[in-house]
Order: structure tokens, then sequence, then C-alpha cells
């Protein structure tokens, strides 16, 4: 009997792996029809904990015109588990740049990930990373 | 059977069911959820939450994580199909084997970055349930929990500074008794029916936490319902050298005592290698000796921490007095973890969810926690300073400790307050 129970706890623990692999979905592919031309920037270089962190984006279209009126929304994070993120949007400047000013939560490599809604309503997605010195 | 000890008994396997199916769900999403350690509720839960769990409930209560084992009663369940039939070798019985492994994963936490792995995380979770189900498949009794596994040392040790202890109710029943279930367990012929201690501990000889599994064979076993779960002072079986059964006195067994400087200096050295002067202190190595191997770097850092500095600070002739380590060695690693788990506590929410939840309600404020984590140093190393007071009458031994313990304390101090930095985590990943 025992055997018996033991036989079908490891037939469920098998079964149960083969469902969870099944419900886990591959990432959507982040290839877009648009090509966008993202430059970016950041100042000061020399970041501590307390220094406001200016980050400067310039989005420009595959024929290098600039692109003025979209939305760039940013989650700032580091690979870390537990990390709290910081959401914001960048607010557009001019001539294809937007800004925002963040202020780093942990020194290291952090991680920028935008979305970017371009005014013809297409979503981009983009990353860019930088360490601190 | 009393309600208490029912009560008890089917919540141990209440809980070792619920931690297997969570223990399954982390590998799964581990191995096929999101790379990105933050959007990943392995890296979450295994590096954030159990760990800073594990120490709460040491703390607040007792080894009840190695009660809900897991991997144990995956091993229970196999041992229907497979008796195991060796004995873990003589030469192997002590803690040196759990002291390198314990080495070990700590330095291939640091290696791999495992809290930023999300699939190294489930590897070795998957490592741990084959270990342990190797191991206890081959050798009889506990042999993985007392002599190898990691987490196992790690919970012996702290929770030596629990409030709660498996113990006889009465020694004079103990006394009165011939046949020795707690130890030697039930049997019918070859047929176990009920375990004994398989950590080699002897109820009426036994003397605090250390090498308790709490897996409650002992209290299943004993005929005269003579053993439960009881109030202890904590620390308080550190207070005298006195003979433990299966272990001998802690003063003559140099493994248990190595054990306590892991443990104690890898505290350390867990909390060091998170913040700037950690790799400031390898890029020092890079520029003087032109070290650029990451092995060779990390290596140089744990002998740092684990023999030059051990062999620095502690006196060599008053040796004895190492388990005066552990309040202070205990507290560094509640500090480090309670950190993490504060500021993140509810960072699984929204990754649960997978909707929007208010930032301000992920964690606790840093300017609350930071308190909280001076607060658990300050009472360890009080606890270390009163034990020395205990262990030993000479003024010059309590000195000498007593300046060990402060620089220690000064030193754990000076790593918590400085701020954490990620570095070497870059991937290449996206959630």
């Amino acid at each position: 009997m025992k055997k018996i129970a033991v036989a079908v706890l490891f037939v469920c623990v098998g079964l149960g792996f083969y469902f969870l692999k099944q419900s886990f979905t591959p990432p959507a592919s982040k290839n877009t029809a648009t090509v966008l031309d993202l430059a970016w920037t950041y100042s000061p270089k020399q970041i501590t904990l307390s220094t406001p962190v200016d980050f400067s984006f310039t989005l420009k279209d595959s024929a290098g015109k600039n692109i003025d009126a979209a939305k760039i929304e940013i989650e700032a994070t580091m690979n870390h588990s537990g990390m709290v993120p910081i959401f914001t949007e960048a607010s557009f400047i001019k001539d294809g740049v937007y800004s925002t000013r963040i202020t780093l939560t942990m020194l290291g490599e952090w991680i920028l990930f935008l979305t970017i809604t371009l005014p013809n309503g297409e979503t981009i997605k983009k990353e860019v990373t930088f360490t601190t010195e | 059977m009393n309600l208490r000890k029912k009560i008890l008994l089917n919540s141990k396997i209440l809980f070792q069911i619920l931690l297997l199916a969570f223990s399954i769900l982390l590998i799964a999403e581990g191995l096929w959820g999101s790379q990105f350690a933050p959007k990943n509720l392995t890296t979450l839960f295994v590096w954030v939450h159990y760990r800073g769990l594990l120490v709460f409930l040491l703390l607040v209560a007792g080894n009840f994580f190695c009660m809900s084992c897991p991997f144990i009663f995956v091993r229970n369940a196999l041992r229907v199909f497979i008796s195991p039939t060796k004995l873990w070798p003589k030469k192997l019985q002590n803690k040196w084997a759990g002291i390198a492994l314990f080495i070990a994963v700590l330095f291939a936490y640091e290696y791999w970055n495992l809290w930023s792995n999300p699939a190294m995380t489930a590897w070795l979770i998957i490592a741990y349930f084959a270990a342990a189900i190797v191991i206890d498949l081959t050798f009889k009794k506990a042999a993985f929990c007392k002599y190898l596994c990691p987490i196992g040392q790690f919970n012996f040790l702290s929770s030596t500074l629990s409030p709660k202890e498996v113990k006889a109710k009465s020694l004079s029943v103990c006394d009165s008794c011939t046949t020795f279930e707690c130890l030697k367990g039930v049997k019918n012929g070859d047929e176990i029916i009920k375990r004994g201690c398989e950590t080699h501990l002897f109820m009426p000889k036994k003397h605090g936490n250390l090498d308790c599994t709490f897996c409650m064979d002992c209290v299943d076993a004993c005929p005269h319902n003579n053993i439960s779960v009881q109030s202890v002072t904590p620390s308080e079986e550190l207070w005298s050298d006195s003979h433990r059964s299966g272990i001998g006195k802690l003063s003559e067994r140099f493994d248990y005592l190595a054990l306590i400087i892991v443990f104690t200096f890898g505290g350390l050295l867990n909390a060091f290698a998170m913040v700037g002067p950690a790799h400031q202190l390898k890029a020092m190595m890079k520029d003087l000796f032109s070290i650029h191997n990451e092995f060779l770097l990390l290596s140089f850092i744990f002998i740092l921490f684990l023999v030059v500095l051990p062999l620095l600070i502690i006196s060599k002739r008053n040796y004895r007095l190492i388990p005066s380590f552990l309040p202070i060695g205990f507290a560094i690693w509640l500090s480090h973890y309670s950190f993490h788990l504060l500021t993140g506590i509810l960072t699984f929410i929204p990754l649960l969810t997978k909707r929007p939840f208010p930032l301000h309600l992920m964690g606790v404020p840093m300017k609350v926690v930071l308190p909280i984590q001076y607060g658990f140093l300050f009472l360890g190393f009080v606890g270390s300073m009163g034990l020395v007071w205990i262990m030993d009458k000479k003024s010059e031994t309590r000195l000498r400790w007593w300046s060990t313990h402060t620089l220690l304390f000064l030193m754990a101090i000076w790593i918590l307050s400085l701020p954490m930095e990620m570095r070497g985590t870059f991937v290449g990943l996206a959630p």
C-alpha cells in the first residue's frame, strides 16, 4: 500500500513538472516593423546615492528624422531578487530629445527598460544598461 | 497518542508536502520562467523570503525549517523501495565535509551570482534533492542531514539561540526506560515501524539543539509520551561545556569549532561581498597581481575572511570560547537577511498578480530597516559578550574575547552601514 502511494506521488510530481513546463510561454519577440534609433546619455557620471541623475534620450526614425510626440515610460531596476524598481516617464524637451531625473537607490549595474509609444500608437521596447562609477 | 503530539506529527508531514510542492514550483519557475532575477519568483522566494523567514523562525521559535524539509520527505518516501544498508564511513563522521559544502555553497553564491540567476538557483534546489536522495538511499540514518547538508549545519548552529528545544519532559521517566526507542526506533524484524533519532542524539543525554533536525521521530517513537518541544533560554546550551549525546564536549570537537568560525566569518563575508569595498578589493588585487580570473579573486577574499581574519583575531590559547561567536555570528546573518526580507517583502505580489502594485508598499522603508538591523547586531554582540562572561572566569581571557567580539561587531556595523552595490550581474537579459 505504501509503495503504491509513493509511486502515485512520484507520478503526480512528474505530471506536475510536465504541465508546469507547458504553462510557461516563451517571451514575445521584441522585433517590430519600425526601426528606431535611440541614443541616450546621463549625467553626472560620478554617481552617489544622493545624486539625482539626469537621463536624456534622443529618438530618431530610420530616415534620421526626430520623433517628437512619443511617450517614454521607464522602469529602472537592477538584476537582483527583491529589487524594488523605480518607475518614471521621460518628458519631451525638443528635437526628439526626452529627459527624466532619477535618484538611484543603489550603486552598481542598472538596467532601464524603456517602453516607447510612437506617435502612430506603436509600442517599442528597448533596454539600456549602465554602471555607476 | 495525545492531541498535541498528533498535531505536531501531522503538521510536520503537512509542512513537508507544502514545501515539496513549493520546491517543484520554484524549480519550474527557475528553469522556464523569466531569467531576469527581479521578475522571477524563484530567485525572489529563495534568496529573499526563504532565507529571511528561516532566520526569523530560528530566532523566535526553533529549527522548524529542518522539520519541514522536503528533501527528507522525498528520501523517506523512496526508502519504501530502497533500504540503505551501509553505515556512513567512520572517518567522515564529523563536520569537515559539511564545512566544505557550506563554504562551497557560499562560494557558488558569489561566483555564479546566484541571487541574480534563476536557472542556477533552480539547479541548486535540484542538486540538494539529488544529494539528499543519493546519500540517504546509500547510507543508513540521516547521514546527509548530520554530516553534509549546508542548510542543516547553518540551522544547527543558529538553533542554539532558539527559544524552543526537543527535550525529555522528565528525566526520571528516561531513567526507568530500558528500551530506548528515542534512539533505536521501533522495529519489526528488519522493518522500521518508527524511526529513532537519525542524528544519534540520545534524549536523556541530549543537551541543546545542536544536530537536532526537529524531525520529531523521537517524539513519535517514545512509548512514554515523554518527549516534547519545550521552551528554553536561548543560548543556554552554550553556557557550560558539558558532554552532549552524539557530539561529546564542544571544546574537544575541532570540526564543530571550525564550523562555528566558518558560520560566523562566512556571515561577515556574505554581507561584505555585496558592498563597494569588496569590488574595490578585487580591483586592487587585479592591479597589484594582474589576476583577472574571478575564481582566483574570489578565492583570495574567501581565504582572507575564513582563514586569515579568524587566525588574526581569535585567541588560540582560549579556543574553547569559540562557541561564544554564535550570538554575534547569527546576528550578522539575521541582520543581513532581514535587510533583504524587509526591503523586498511584498515584491512578489506584482509578479504573482501581473498587476501594478504601489511601490511604497513593496518593502519596509530603509529608515525603519536600518535600526532593526543594528538592533539585531547589538543583541548578538551583547549575547556574545555575556557568553564570554559566563564561560570563563579569568579576567585576561574575558578581556581578550571581549576585544575579539567588539572588533567583529564594529566590522559588521561598518559593512551593514555601507550601501549595497550590485556588480557582475549583467547577462544581457530582459524580462
